[in-house]
């Protein structure tokens, strides 16, 4: 982590992601204790205000501080995020490994499976599930978990056939290693460090995910603040007031940036370590 | 001295999947032999070495007998007792009794592990063998002659021949009858390959070891081998005693192989057997004797079948009919 820390810090765009990041997470967890005013409270004498020393971000149609939206539209963002992706992952990281270490059949059903998933398009596939539930933050959550289980369990499945016929595995199996040792002491380990990278790239898409379904109305119902359902208010306002466009934008942005550059700072501080280590080249 | 490990007519067979193209064209086999019909027994404390061009089925002799690829056929009495084998080799219990180190000595020990939990793993596979798995590892790593200051590092901060070290001391772990050591030597400079053989030879001796060695290198073959057998395209052509085959070579590969040796010595005049063509295919494995097509002393007997074998059980025996005298 030190060794991590001391990279990271000699690459500039890594550092400023790392650094949005961490000010970005800390907004939203700290969100009730710096937001100077309840997001959910109306007050239509102040409508579309623009910014001022009361309302930093100004107000938006119904008179609610942008501001303090914005911060609780984070906490959801970053719920989602989290949420979603780490079980995607960990359901990925199961179906992949079973994919690529199993019998060949049971590799073949899963990928046949995995392709299915991902030829139906994201939004189409959203629209369908909300269209039989209704939406909500929940169900937002399980399409982006259903959709992105089979691109993690692809990238899982990849890896664990490069690495299972590698002479390291096969002296597990010679002294007698069961298969779940092997997959769990030998395998996970050399196949993790993508997998972070991904995940990590993935966050800005899953924000942008759930901001584009609340926009479309298929996320979050009002009143509560997402960042995609201020945008989508504010859309409807944009000749009165640009302020909650412009509010409900910019986290997207820095969220995007944030991540992405740390998740390509990432891959360019594990990926030649990994050479170095010959792990996976030999 | 009994047996630690006596095979008759060992077979591996590898399923080759070709398809439906390889169907419709209808030349290949649907199996390849890549060893076929090898004997051998090695007692405690006897060394066998096993050498042969690459791709001979050397190192898939060495993964049948631990297990890793199915035996297809054939009689392995292992201690004295007839080993039951399934399709996929070996039963777990026996499977101990056998330990194998594999050629690439780095890239067999797990890349993400320091050498301290590579030597505690086999006695966390197996909880029997030892009470503390730390304190064990620790003895393992003092067997093989490396210091304590190891045991925190990584197998790529390793050189080959303390990566061999570790690789010999997971091998002993858990306390097998006999050793299969893939090219022990390979890649290695000459005298970390003395210390290699030493310490085996060491180790042999304090546990009653059988060994099988793999190796390219006749030298080491002279030096450390109690028996001896050539490989070529799955069978053993000619075996027995070391000193018997450098002496006298009978069968004419063996011939071949003993004088493209180099020697020290620039002033020994060297007569090279010259061969020719390539090893044959396995798909498309000759009639007769395998090594008729490259045989300097090929009668047309040889096209027909495979010769008989001659000589002297235990000292020295062939498969030719017409044999370098």
């Amino acid at each position: 982590m030190k060794n991590f820390l001391r990279e990271l810090s000699r690459d500039t765009p890594g550092m400023i992601g790392f650094v949005i990041v961490i000010i970005v997470l800390a907004l939203s967890v700290f969100a009730s204790v710096i937001a100077p005013a309840d997001p959910l409270e109306i007050d239509v004498y102040n409508r579309l205000a623009s910014p001022s020393w009361q309302h930093w971000l100004g107000t938006d149609q119904l008179g609610r501080d942008i501001f303090s939206r914005v911060l609780y539209g984070g906490r959801v963002a970053l719920k989602v995020a989290l949420i979603s992706i780490s079980v995607a992952l960990l359901c990925g990281l199961l179906l992949g490994m079973i994919a690529g270490f199993g019998p060949s059949w049971l590799d073949r059903i899963l990928v046949v499976c995995f392709d299915t998933m991902r030829s139906f398009p994201t939004v189409m596939f959203a629209l369908a599930i909300m269209t039989l539930t209704g939406p909500s933050l929940n169900t937002v959550i399980a399409v982006i978990i259903i959709t992105s289980i089979p691109v993690y369990a692809r990238v899982v499945r990849t890896q664990t056939l490069a690495v299972r016929n590698l002479d390291f595995i096969l002296a597990e199996r010679a002294m007698g290693a069961s298969t779940l040792r092997i997959l769990r002491d030998h395998i996970l380990p050399n196949i993790s460090a993508p997998l972070l990278i991904l995940a990590s790239m993935d966050v800005p898409a899953v924000v942008g995910m759930e901001a584009g379904l609340s926009f479309l109305g298929l996320g979050v119902g009002p009143p509560t603040a997402s960042w995609g359902s201020i945008l989508n208010d504010g859309y409807s306002y944009l000749r009165n007031s640009p302020w909650p466009i412009i509010a409900g934008g910019i986290p997207l942005i820095l969220v995007t940036l944030g991540f992405t550059f740390l998740g390509e700072s990432m891959r360019d501080i594990l990926d030649p370590k990994l050479r170095g280590k010959g792990a996976l080249n030999q | 001295m009994k047996e630690v490990l006596a095979v008759r007519d060992m077979q591996v067979r590898y399923p080759t999947s070709g398809g439906l193209a390889a169907l419709m064209a209808g030349k290949r086999a649907t199996s390849i032999d890549v060893v076929c019909g090898v004997s051998f027994a090695v007692a405690p404390g006897d060394t066998l070495a096993i050498v042969g061009e690459s791709g001979s089925g050397k190192t898939t002799l060495a993964m049948g007998l631990s297990g890793l690829v199915p035996v297809s056929g054939g009689d392995v009495v292992l201690d004295g007792n007839a080993v039951a084998m399934n399709s996929k080799g070996f039963l777990q219990p026996d499977r101990r009794r056998i330990s194998v180190m594999l050629q690439d000595p780095v890239g067999s020990l797990s890349p993400r592990m320091t050498v301290q939990r590579l030597l505690a793993e086999p006695f966390r596979i197996d909880p029997e063998l030892a009470d503390d798995p730390d304190a064990a590892a620790l003895r393992l790593l003092d067997r093989v002659g490396l210091s304590r200051e190891f045991a925190g590092r990584y197998p790529h901060q390793l050189s080959g021949g303390q990566a061999r070290r570790v690789g010999l001391a997971r091998a002993l772990a858990q306390k097998p009858g006999l050793l299969i050591a893939d090219e022990p030597t390979a890649g290695l400079d000459v005298s970390i390959q003395g210390e290699m053989l030493n310490l085996l030879a060491e180790v042999q001796r304090d546990m009653g070891l059988g060994i099988i060695m793999i190796t390219h290198n006749l030298n080491i073959v002279r030096h450390a081998a109690t028996d001896m057998a050539i490989m070529y395209l799955g069978r053993f052509i000619e075996q027995g005693l070391p000193q018997r085959i450098f002496e006298r070579p009978r069968h004419p590969y063996t011939a071949a192989l003993l004088a493209a040796n180099p020697s020290v010595n620039p002033a020994t005049a060297i007569d090279r057997i010259q061969l020719l063509g390539e090893v044959p295919s396995l798909f498309e494995r000759p009639r007769g004797c395998e090594f008729h097509t490259r045989c300097p002393r090929a009668q047309d007997v040889c096209l027909e079948r495979f010769p008989q074998r001659q000589g002297v059980a235990n000292t020295q025996v062939w498969n030719c009919v017409n044999p370098v005298d």
